[in-house]
């Protein structure tokens, strides 16, 4: 019997979060994490805390940018969003992983 | 590249403070997550556990943040120098031994590089590659 479930492709975490936080704006992070589950169906299996060292990562780069706000019942929350940077850096990232899928998908398309 | 070393290089101050922001982003979290398992119908004690669990382990989480934070490789090499000079303290008469055979080593050293660098058996390169030592003859 197969898993219906996958991890989530090595690297990709970090598009994920940055294409969260431009359909959304300003999110916490549990928001993203479930944003992710929610847009994957379920077919994702995500530990959610593993979102918060890509969110540092993020940041390091400055393509993240973040600040303390209160979350919609009232709680205190840091809300990530994204800078100009981040912007820059999503489209060149989704470019690069639109030519790698065709790429192979060009690959996969060839009968013998 | 630099963007990262500066924000590495800043993540060494502030650390304690960085580390309650830390903590209390995960309680958040797992606040966040208990509450919508309890809409979804789960009783108290199931929506906390589920909440663990889609959250996954917390501690090689944070050990992780503190690695990209940059914290650890200096933080470790200060620890490490600590424990150095607290432990040549300690054990005083070993101290004396590494010192005075250290101190022996370097005067024999140089003592005999100034005797050979004085007579003719040196070749004209060997003074000149030490020359504070053959000019303060």
């Amino acid at each position: 019997m197969s898993d219906p479930t996958t991890d989530i492709p090595y690297g990709t975490l970090d598009l994920l979060v940055l294409k969260t936080l431009d359909a959304m704006g300003p999110l916490h992070g549990f928001g993203i994490a479930r944003r992710i589950e929610q847009v994957s169906e379920n077919l994702l299996r995500l530990n959610q805390g593993s979102i918060y060292p890509a969110l540092l990562r993020l940041q390091q780069k400055g393509w993240v940018k973040t600040e303390w706000g209160t979350s919609d019942n009232n709680r205190r929350a840091k809300f990530y969003s994204l800078t100009a940077s981040g912007k820059r850096q999503l489209k060149l990232e989704v470019e690069n992983w639109e030519r790698t899928s065709a790429l192979v998908a060009r690959f996969l398309g060839v009968r013998s | 590249m630099l963007r990262v070393a500066l924000s590495r290089l800043l993540g060494l101050f502030g650390k304690q403070k960085r580390d309650q922001e830390l903590d209390q982003e995960i309680r958040t979290h797992l606040d966040m997550a208990t509450e919508e398992n309890l809409r979804r119908g789960m009783s108290a004690d199931e929506a906390r556990l589920a909440a663990r669990r889609d959250f996954g382990f917390v501690e090689p989480m944070k050990e992780e943040f503190r690695d990209i934070r940059g914290v650890s490789f200096l933080e470790t090499t200060f620890l490490d120098l600590r424990y150095a000079v607290r432990s040549l303290f300690q054990n005083p008469g070993f101290t004396a031994v590494v010192v005075v055979s250290l101190a022996l080593g370097i005067g024999a050293n140089t003592a005999v590089l100034k005797a050979v660098s004085s007579t003719p058996f040196c070749c004209g390169h060997c003074r000149t590659k030490t020359p504070s030592a053959s000019s303060s003859l």
